[in-house]
């Protein structure tokens, strides 16, 4: 049986009607509960365009975990890991809304929300995380659990539960309060339903219908505030931004500009940064990442953790410390680095303590004309984009025009031999030049890697683990290239050329706002998309600024409209318990 | 000779060999120290680090030390214990350390005023065992008094006549301490390993105005600030940044030359501190010679030898203690009285006992990046 909790589509691929009968299943609008927000007046010059479907997003496991871990504490533990999130047009953000459950995937999410209501309810922190005492530890307590229920479940589902879910799950404490003879008992069972429940696992978007404009919706207030807190801060809203929602703060240009304006003076726009490029570089391919330790006995465990954290941590400083121009994270000079990425880059790394710490970071700037400028020279571009034992101009090519320049490049047919370029003890063909050029005699080949090798053959100077070399079984390395028509020569010349590109900072464009939105982009956002390009390089490519841009846009908001469930569908489906769901579930799957 | 390579290896890209450089200026890091004077600088981090010793057969006219059963039994035997007393005592015998009759016996066999002591606390409390030593005229290790006496080696490498290592001489006939290089002994690869996650890094640096060729040269070898990171195989990585220790006591500075790409120092005293365990905590060296001989990999391999205390040498094994003689083999009051016996310089003033060996260690450097005077406390 397929156990498929919840399914949705961002690009029409499902029906209409499937998205209402997801709607009907999990209650999840419920449009006469929640005010219709109008329009807010947003920018005036902003092109008129048209939102996609909304979306069903299953949160990532780091939304996961902060989301626990802004609700209940840094100190309520989490573990286990959850089903991988798929990349659907470059990004995760868009491929969880193709993702489902299945039933392992369900068990991980019920013993590790279990795990999380074992520690809320726990001795040591029930003090701090239950507002009320029951009146008796040993029986339940209707008005107790109502007010524990009532609060979390309202930052948990980040909108307010409704009547019926909160009653179901003050029921369900009572009786399992009232069983156990433990009040405490009883509210981790109600605590549990909240933590599995799809309402919480799953960011559930909710057009309200713009009567004025029939077919179009703008999202209501709690989806905003979702989409803008998991943009800016990675996380489920706040307090602050819920309460916002509720009071109609955000529909209005004022209100939601101050919202915007506190996430982003916030130290936790950090978080929503880290995630933005910690998606968009396809970190999630390290977990898979191997290095032939023989060949390249510096790579290790920890250095492949701190090759990503090496480039957030450049991120982080040029884009939000220092204010900087998105274009230079190809040709910035300044980098951090740790003893372990010192020994790879071999170049020195001066802890300012005289204790052995390998994992300090230390602020690095390399010289004028030093060869490893800029995010492509990191391991964590050319270490990631490589085989495990030789370097790949063709990975390094593919994903630089898929990550950068959002190109898709045809994976190879089926049929090719890869000879000549394994082949790197080959006598004649000493350089990962000459050997995919001998490759390239191949005319079903030479098409596709006319488009990645030039680009990747200059970016040679870094073998495979993303150590520095200059010469490749003692021949000097030739790395000049072109990209477009443009030729240069080495990391340098390359990430010069990445950052005068056009394509380059239009597809960051394109990638932030679909991470934004979930959405893959549409022809119905070109008009949009081209004008944010613009105020993009009228800000002076500073993330912060574009951030505000999307957060402030009408585009942002913007989803079809929905048909919608009748009321008698909606208010028995507001009711069902969480371990109903499955059920209901797989008789809609099997339907 | 004048040429370059491969004398002192140059590291192999630009980006090392601009930073080897010790000005290090080029690279604005943070906290960099000021440039020393020196044109070129190569610096290293010891990798291992072993004793020095030539095992050939037939280098032991008594044999090798009988294993630990047989020597165990040889023990009781001396102390007085019937064959079938002995066959009884060793039927309890683990191979371990203990605790048991056996084990408590051959530890405590040391008698001090009409009490059974532990022989390695206390190895004079037994009569010299006259453990077999070497007499091979084979031995690695430099000729330090110059003189060719009847006790001195050949270098098996350099050809170097009068080679002074008495240490090997006298433990070189227990197994844990044979082997043929580039094999090292058991003992010393094991103490090495086991300790140097705690040791700080052996740095050395050769500076001169040009190392690729014959001149003067300025070697230093010292304690680093940091323990060497190692690779998944467990070797220590290249290319790792070291901060010099500061402290002076810590660091041996000497006046080198180069000659046909070979680095060797002028006589003077050496220390340097390990962390412990398994290795003295301190090795003293006096009149201490250093050979540093470029691979092809980048790395050089070097010999250190000196005037070394043979107490300090003796307390090393002693604080192994039993088990050293239970498991590894090891005669705890036999090595005291040949270290005693063979020590070959340093008389004490007033008994004429000298207390100092000729010792000689191998080891392997890899290419690292030191930094120094960073006003680090």
């Amino acid at each position: 049986m397929n156990m498929m909790l919840v399914t949705a589509s961002t690009q029409g691929s499902l029906r209409r009607t499937s998205l209402t009968r997801l709607i009907r299943n999990y209650s999840v609008l419920l449009c006469g509960m929640l005010a219709i927000c109008d329009a807010p007046a947003l920018a005036a010059a902003e092109p008129a365009s048209t939102g996609g479907q909304a979306v069903i997003r299953r949160l990532t496991p780091g939304q996961y975990a902060n989301s626990v871990k802004d609700i209940f504490g840094e100190g309520i533990l989490l573990g286990g890991r959850f089903e991988p999130d798929v990349r659907v047009s470059g990004l995760l953000a868009v491929g969880t809304s193709r993702v489902s459950v299945t039933a392992t995937g369900f068990e991980q999410y019920y013993t590790t929300a279990r795990a999380v209501a074992d520690q809320v309810t726990d001795k040591a922190h029930r003090a701090t995380l239950i507002s009320c005492e029951p009146a008796d530890e040993k029986a339940a307590d209707d008005v107790c659990a109502r007010e524990f229920l009532q609060h979390t479940g309202r930052l948990l589902f980040r909108r307010p539960l409704t009547q019926g879910e909160l009653e179901t799950q003050v029921s369900v404490a009572r009786d399992a309060g009232a069983s156990l003879k433990d009040f405490y008992a009883g509210l981790r069972v109600s605590l549990t339903n909240l933590l599995v429940s799809p309402m919480f696992l799953f960011r559930q978007e909710t057009p309200a219908i713009d009567p004025a404009h029939p077919g179009q919706a703008n999202l209501d207030a709690f989806s905003m505030a979702t989409r803008l807190s998991f943009l800016m801060w990675d996380t489920a809203p706040d307090e602050a931004l819920l309460r916002a929602a509720e009071n109609g703060g955000l529909n209005t240009e004022k209100g939601l500009a101050r919202q915007v304006n506190r996430l982003l003076n916030s130290p936790r726009l950090e978080a929503g940064v880290r995630a933005l490029f910690t998606d968009m570089l396809g970190f999630d391919e390290f977990t898979t990442l191997t290095k032939d330790t023989v060949i390249f006995p510096k790579f290790t465990n920890v250095l492949s953790a701190q090759a990503q954290e090496q480039t957030l941590r450049t991120i982080i400083d040029l884009l939000l410390t220092e204010r900087g121009d998105y274009r230079d994270i190809f040709t910035t000079r300044k980098t951090f680095l740790t003893p372990s990425l010192g020994i790879l880059y071999a170049v020195p790394v001066v802890l300012d303590r005289p204790i052995n710490t390998p994992e300090r970071w230390v602020a690095v700037k390399y010289p004028e004309g030093d060869p490893r400028t800029g995010l492509l020279t990191h391991a964590s571009f050319v270490a990631l984009h490589s085989h495990p034992g030789r370097s790949s101009p063709t990975l390094r090519g593919k994903a630089l025009r898929e990550i950068f320049l959002c190109q898709k490049v045809p994976q190879p047919p089926g049929n090719v031999s890869f000879e000549d370029v394994q082949d790197t003890a080959n006598p004649v063909h000493r350089t990962v030049r000459a050997r995919v050029n001998a490759h390239l005699t191949n005319p079903v080949c030479a098409g596709c890697h006319k488009i990645t090798d030039p680009i990747g053959l200059a970016l040679e100077n870094f073998d495979s683990a993303g150590g520095f070399r200059t010469a490749e079984n003692g021949v000097d390395i030739d790395t000049s290239g072109e990209l477009t028509g443009v030729k240069f020569v080495g990391a340098a010349g390359l990430g010069q050329t990445m950052h005068d590109s056009a394509a380059a900072t239009s597809c960051f464009v394109s990638r932030a706002f679909s991470y934004a939105t979930g959405l893959a982009p549409a022809l119905t956002q070109a008009n949009y998309l081209k004008f944010a390009e613009g105020r993009f390089a009228a800000k002076g490519y500073r993330l912060p600024d574009f951030l505000k841009e999307i957060a402030m846009s009408k585009a942002f908001y913007q989803a079809d409209a929905p048909q919608t469930a009748t009321t008698s569908e909606t208010k028995a489906d507001a009711t069902l318990s969480t371990t109903e769901m499955p059920a209901r579930v797989a008789a809609q799957t099997n339907e | 000779m004048a040429t370059l390579a491969p004398r002192i290896p140059r590291p192999h890209s630009a980006i090392h060999r601009c930073v080897s450089r010790a000005s290090l200026a080029a690279i604005a890091f943070a906290g960099l120290p000021a440039a020393p004077a020196f044109a070129e600088t190569r610096s290293f981090v010891v990798s291992w680090f072993t004793q020095a010793v030539y095992s050939q057969d037939g280098d032991c006219p008594g044999g090798v030390e009988p294993n630990i059963e047989v020597r165990f039994k040889g023990i009781l035997a001396d102390m007085g214990k019937s064959p079938k007393e002995i066959d009884e005592l060793m039927s309890e015998f683990d191979g371990g350390g203990g605790p048991g009759p056996v084990h408590e016996m051959l530890r405590n066999r040391g008698s001090e005023e009409g009490k059974r002591v532990f022989v390695g606390d206390n190895p004079t409390a037994v009569p010299d065992p006259k453990i077999h030593t070497v007499a091979s005229k084979i031995g690695p290790g430099f000729n330090l008094d110059g003189k060719d006496s009847a006790d001195s080696f050949e270098d098996p490498d350099t050809h170097e006549t009068g080679v002074d290592n008495q240490y090997f001489r006298a433990l070189g006939c227990f197994s844990s301490h044979r082997a043929m290089p580039p094999v090292q002994p058991t003992m010393w690869f094991y103490a090495w390993d086991a300790t140097r996650d705690r040791t700080k890094g052996w740095v050395i640096s050769i500076d001169g105005k040009d190392l690729s060729k014959d001149g003067e040269v300025t070697v230093s070898f010292g304690r680093a600030l940091e323990t060497p990171i190692r690779t998944p195989k467990g070797t220590p990585q290249r290319d790792q940044t070291f901060r010099a220790d500061p402290t002076p006591r810590f660091q041996n500075i000497f006046k080198g030359h180069i000659k046909d790409g070979e680095v060797t120092i002028d006589p003077a005293p050496f220390h340097i501190v390990t962390g412990g365990g398994y290795l003295p905590l301190e090795m003293k060296l006096t009149q201490a010679r250093l050979r540093l001989k470029p691979k092809p990999d980048g790395a050089i391999e070097g010999m250190l030898g000196g005037y070394q205390p043979w107490l300090g040498i003796y307390y090393m094994y002693a604080g192994g203690g039993y088990g050293y003689e239970s498991m590894v083999g090891l005669n705890l009051p036999g090595i005291y009285y040949a270290l005693r016996r063979l020590a070959d310089a340093e008389p004490d003033p007033k008994t004429g006992q000298n207390m100092s060996i000729s010792t000689a260690y191998r080891f392997e450097a890899i290419p690292a990046i030191l930094v120094r005077n960073t006003g680090q406390k």
